[in-house]
């Protein structure tokens, strides 16, 4: 009982009653997925945070209409992704996605590569990301949001606002695009 | 999992993507900007959309009018309450539209679809507020040689949208004798035009209570659904000439 956090179906039966806490909790628990679709989307990190920012107090505003048994994440992205979207046709960009600084990879949990295979690797993921960034704008969301960000095919479907086949069709056309892209390259 | 979605994995974690703001201090702040009206009101009303008829407006004696007003008022679940006298209203009271902005910004801000009648072209003026869930927008045109100015909004058309669906905000409005209110039909979608003398129209709090600056007369107006959306049209033009500019809304 006690340790356990409550999950989100919880949490948003206690914020659909005014408990502002439990809503802090929810907003806790996905800002970080919230804020890496939006900046996938607009490619921007101050309309990112206005989109996130805007789309958990429309997800607030909206919980009535909410059904509990529904899971909250993808409700919370599409609401997300929405905003950002309106914040991206009104900018008109795209930004490349780049590599983080060579040292500044705090993911990395493994004991420190030899500078050789740093250096290899960190070539390998250029190359790679190259690659992403040549993908159409359509082909390179369904990619970042299934690899980069983590969402599921069903999540990724609300994101983009298009069916879950829609989601498996484009995955295979970019993964083949990447492949020949890099196939290309070794040749 | 291939050996590339693996790769396009690892990737993602070399990404150059920027740290997460903290979210959750300010929507928390935003919140509390804006306390537990809108939870509040969901809970406590269920009325809809409520339409006072003062009096006995033209139409509305004819029984089968009524019938069909009375008819659209319960698709909605409104209620009709009948009052004796009108309330003194201030003839060039502030409208009450909310905070001015761009249209992009409208858009942003309320949670539907803002529709703009294409004969129109852009509005001139947009305004939000979020006294209704879901939010309202107004949308302003101003006087010109096809629009004259109206003397209750000192505009030429004003537009209002909000989503009627499970929305607890209220519109009242009183007409009295010299006014008439007809059922129109639009492409199948109920609506209502108001024309003749002018009436009274105003938002309720959630209380009920009727708020003193919302209370001001208005023109001819033309009230219909879209979808999940009320529209409320409201200018110096004619019957024909109203439904003209609801038809071409996209």
């Amino acid at each position: 009982m006690e340790g356990r956090p409550p999950d989100d179906a919880e949490l948003v039966a206690r914020a659909k009653r005014g408990d502002a806490g439990a809503y802090d909790a929810l907003v806790g628990a996905h800002q970080t997925i919230a804020f890496r679709t939006a900046y996938l989307i607009t490619g921007s990190a101050t309309d990112a945070e206005e989109a996130a920012q805007d789309g958990f107090l429309k997800a607030h505003r909206a919980l009535g209409r909410f059904r509990e048994e529904a899971p909250f994440r993808p409700w919370l992205l599409a609401i997300v992704a929405n905003e950002a979207r309106n914040r991206r046709r009104s900018a008109r960009r795209r930004a490349d996605l780049a590599l983080r600084v060579a040292g500044e990879e705090p993911f990395s949990g493994d004991a420190a590569p030899s500078p050789e295979t740093a250096v290899l690797a960190r070539e390998r993921r250029q190359a790679l990301l190259e690659a992403v960034n040549d993908l159409s704008d359509d082909d390179r969301l369904v990619i970042a949001c299934r690899y980069f960000v983590g969402l599921s095919e069903e999540e990724t479907a609300t994101v983009i606002g298009r069916p879950r086949g829609t989601v498996k069709s484009r995955t295979a056309r970019a993964l083949e695009r990447l492949r020949e892209r890099l196939g290309d390259g070794d040749d | 999992m291939t050996e590339l979605e693996q790769a396009l994995v690892d990737l993602g974690r070399h990404l150059d993507v920027p740290p997460t703001p903290d979210l959750a201090d300010a929507v928390r702040r935003r919140l509390e900007a804006r306390p537990a009206r809108r939870l509040v009101t969901r809970r406590r009303l269920v009325v809809v959309f409520a339409l006072l008829v003062a009096a006995v407006g033209a139409a509305f004696a004819v029984p089968q009018a009524r019938t069909a007003i009375l008819e659209w008022l319960g698709l909605r679940g409104a209620t009709v309450e009948p009052v004796a006298t009108l309330p003194e209203a201030p003839v060039f009271a502030d409208l009450g539209l909310g905070e001015r902005v761009t249209l992009e910004e409208a858009r942003r801000r309320v949670e539907f679809a803002i529709v703009v009648p294409k004969l129109l072209g852009p509005p001139d003026e947009v305004y939000v507020a979020d006294d209704v869930p879901g939010g309202r927008a107004s949308l302003v045109w101003g006087p010109d040689d096809e629009l004259e100015r109206s003397v209750h909004t000192g505009a030429g058309l004003l537009l209002v949208e909000f989503e009627g669906e499970l929305d607890p905000a209220l519109i009242g409005k009183l007409t009295g004798p010299g006014t008439s209110v007809e059922a129109v039909a639009l492409g199948g979608a109920p609506g209502l035009w108001i024309e003749g003398e002018p009436h009274v129209v105003f938002y309720r709090d959630p209380q009920g209570e009727i708020r003193e600056e919302t209370l001001r007369l208005a023109g001819n107006a033309l009230l219909w659904e879209r979808g999940d959306l009320l529209l409320r049209l409201e200018a110096d033009v004619s019957r024909e000439g109203a439904l003209e500019l609801a038809r071409s809304t996209r």
